[in-house]
């Protein structure tokens, strides 16, 4: 090694080699920051817009930051960061991050979950409640933690509930569900005051400009999702929570889910308001639900006030449940068939009543 | 006032008010078996009502017609005129099955029960609605099984319009009435009549075969 050093030193091309050398690596690195330059200034244009238009000040670091700026009538301090990496050798990465602190938080978590392992521990937990639009096994859901209770819902189902919310403080509100339905949103979550909202938009070499228009686009989505998750927890109110989403489950027939909802709503509404649930149960909900969620005693009790048609109806449910059953669809059965549920409605069906019977005459 | 709430002669009334929930009355005949009511009182009252019933509801009938508190196998001849009132329009797979099920229990009792023209008829419109080549169908191999000369008329005029029904006459009779059925050797019945076997005009020489029965009579021509 020593001999091929020497060697090296005495060679009259060793000094040219090494000025090359070093003139090469500089020039790959000298355009590699330009790009870099380039790139960056590109992403603060953006910010310098939004500070203008919401204030805030522009942290000029790698991961180029607009720190505090405010948006809506809450005006809750936005920290947005934003910068572009690269992917591969062809594609390059927009990430983009949200951060919110704010002390109406305190007592919410909420995390995204790319595997139902969490939800299977908290399934453990009395506490938990499973009130998701629908539950996909492997499809990420978050687990949201309120003060009162815990729940499992997917991201889309917490978008709808975001935005339902919104409509009923009667605020317009645009919030696009898609970036969490193709997984550009990857990180959502909210521990200890601090909510974060971040994703990433994939982008061929050259094209930022037009990713960061596309970014800029949903500007107003996400930060309605912000300003909306904001909202939702201050004025949180379980009950709520659960009224505002009975007609959007109801309509897509989500029958499991409703019950877990009417479940709750009857635990915390007034004994006035839990009468009238009782009665949508009884008389006008899909019977799944009401069969999921009133007790056999309950039943027996109003058999004889079910019109005709209502009862033909909770016969065709439990008529469906059975055959379920038949055909062993767990998974999609709504409530649980007793011999002693069904004997109930079928006595009660060819019943030899002792009065003249309201129903009789509908 | 002593009443029921909903008894067989209920039905049709139930039917007509409730259409898309009246399926749920069927869960009661069990308990109407047990309170006495006669296979002859349920199964007239059902017959009038099932032309208004869609399939879904076809197939819900035919779920709980089988089941009394015994078993789950319950057939009655009288169900005969259930079966036979039932008007398939389109393929649905549960209504269709459940159909030939119920048929096959008739069946057991008396194989003859179930080969009347208006049975027939209706299997045979059921293997036409089939959608699938791949696999037989309920009512094929319920033909197949039990079916006779007598499916025939019902089979050969739908002899091309159904890939299953050529292969049905070739099981039931034979590879000639299969050909005599496509027009290409027409066969007239009785066999000692004169002329009995003639050669429609596309026949080729290759596609006459004739049976043991027309050489042994000697009245057969080509």
């Amino acid at each position: 090694m020593i001999s091929l050093a020497v060697a090296l030193i005495d060679d009259a091309l060793f000094l040219p080699a090494i000025v090359l050398f070093v003139a090469a690596v500089s020039l790959v690195f000298g355009i590699r920051y330009a790009i870099f330059k380039r790139r960056n200034r590109q992403v603060i244009a953006l910010l310098e817009d939004l500070r203008e238009e919401a204030g805030g000040s522009l942290v000029n670091a790698v991961t180029s930051q607009l720190e505090h700026y405010k948006v809506g009538d809450d005006g809750v301090p936005i920290t947005l960061h934003l910068w572009s990496e690269r992917y591969d050798l062809t594609k390059w990465m927009l990430r983009w991050k949200f951060e919110v602190v704010s002390p109406a938080w305190a007592g919410f978590e909420m995390n995204l979950d790319w595997n139902d392992s969490s939800v299977k521990s908290l399934r453990k937990n009395d506490d938990f409640r499973e009130m998701g639009l629908m539950t996909i096994k492997g499809f990420h859901a978050f687990i949201f933690k309120t003060p009162d209770l815990y729940v499992a819902l997917s991201g889309n189902d917490i978008m709808r509930w975001l935005h339902l919310y919104d409509q009923d403080t009667g605020l317009s509100v645009y919030i696009n569900v898609a970036p969490f339905q193709f997984g550009l949103v990857n990180l959502f979550s909210l521990k200890d005051e601090r909510l974060v909202l971040g994703g990433h938009l994939p982008y061929e070499s050259g094209k930022l400009d037009e990713t960061l228009e596309s970014f800029k686009k949903e500007l107003e989505s996400y930060h309605h999702t912000l300003t909306a998750m904001l909202r939702a927890c201050v004025d949180y109110d379980p009950l709520l929570f659960a009224k505002t989403r009975f007609e959007i489950l109801d309509k897509r027939e989500f029958y499991r889910p409703l019950q877990e909802h009417y479940r709750l709503a009857l635990e915390l509404d007034s004994p006035e308001n839990r009468e009238a649930l009782t009665q949508e149960l009884l008389h006008s909900l899909h019977p799944a639900v009401g069969l999921g969620v009133l007790s056999l005693q309950q039943w027996r009790e109003n058999l004889g006030d079910l019109l005709n048609r209502r009862l033909l109806e909770i016969l065709c449910a439990l008529v469906r449940q059975r055959h379920s059953e038949y055909v062993v669809r767990v998974n999609k059965q709504n409530f649980v068939l007793t011999d002693a549920l069904e004997d109930a409605f079928l006595d009660e069906a060819r019943a030899i009543l002792t009065r003249g019977h309201p129903a009789l005459c509908e | 006032m002593r009443r029921a709430r909903f008894s067989p002669a209920d039905i049709p009334r139930c039917v007509s008010d409730f259409t898309e929930v009246s399926h749920g009355i069927f869960s009661l005949f069990t308990r109407w078996r047990d309170e006495g009511y006669t296979e002859e009182e349920l199964s007239g009252v059902l017959s009038q009502v099932t032309h208004e019933l869609d399939n879904h509801q076809i197939f819900r009938l035919f779920f709980f017609l089988p089941k009394s508190s015994e078993t789950d196998n319950f057939a009655h001849p009288s169900h005969l005129g259930v079966l036979e009132s039932v008007e398939f329009s389109k393929w649905q797979l549960d209504a269709g099955s459940a159909f030939v099920s119920h048929a096959r229990r008739l069946a057991k009792l008396d194989a003859e029960l179930v080969q009347t023209p208006r049975m027939l008829e209706t299997m045979v419109k059921l293997v036409l609605l089939y959608p699938y080549l791949d696999s037989p169908g309920a009512a094929f191999l319920f033909l197949k099984d039990l079916g006779d000369e007598r499916a025939l008329p019902y089979l050969i005029p739908h002899v091309e319009a159904h890939v299953k029904i050529p292969e049905l006459i070739r099981i039931i009779a034979s590879e000639d009435a299969v050909m005599s059925a496509q027009g290409r050797l027409t066969l007239a019945l009785p066999a000692d009549q004169e002329g009995a076997l003639t050669v429609a005009n596309h026949a080729s020489a290759g596609d006459l075969m004739m049976s043991d029965d027309v050489q042994e009579d000697g009245d057969g021509s080509s």
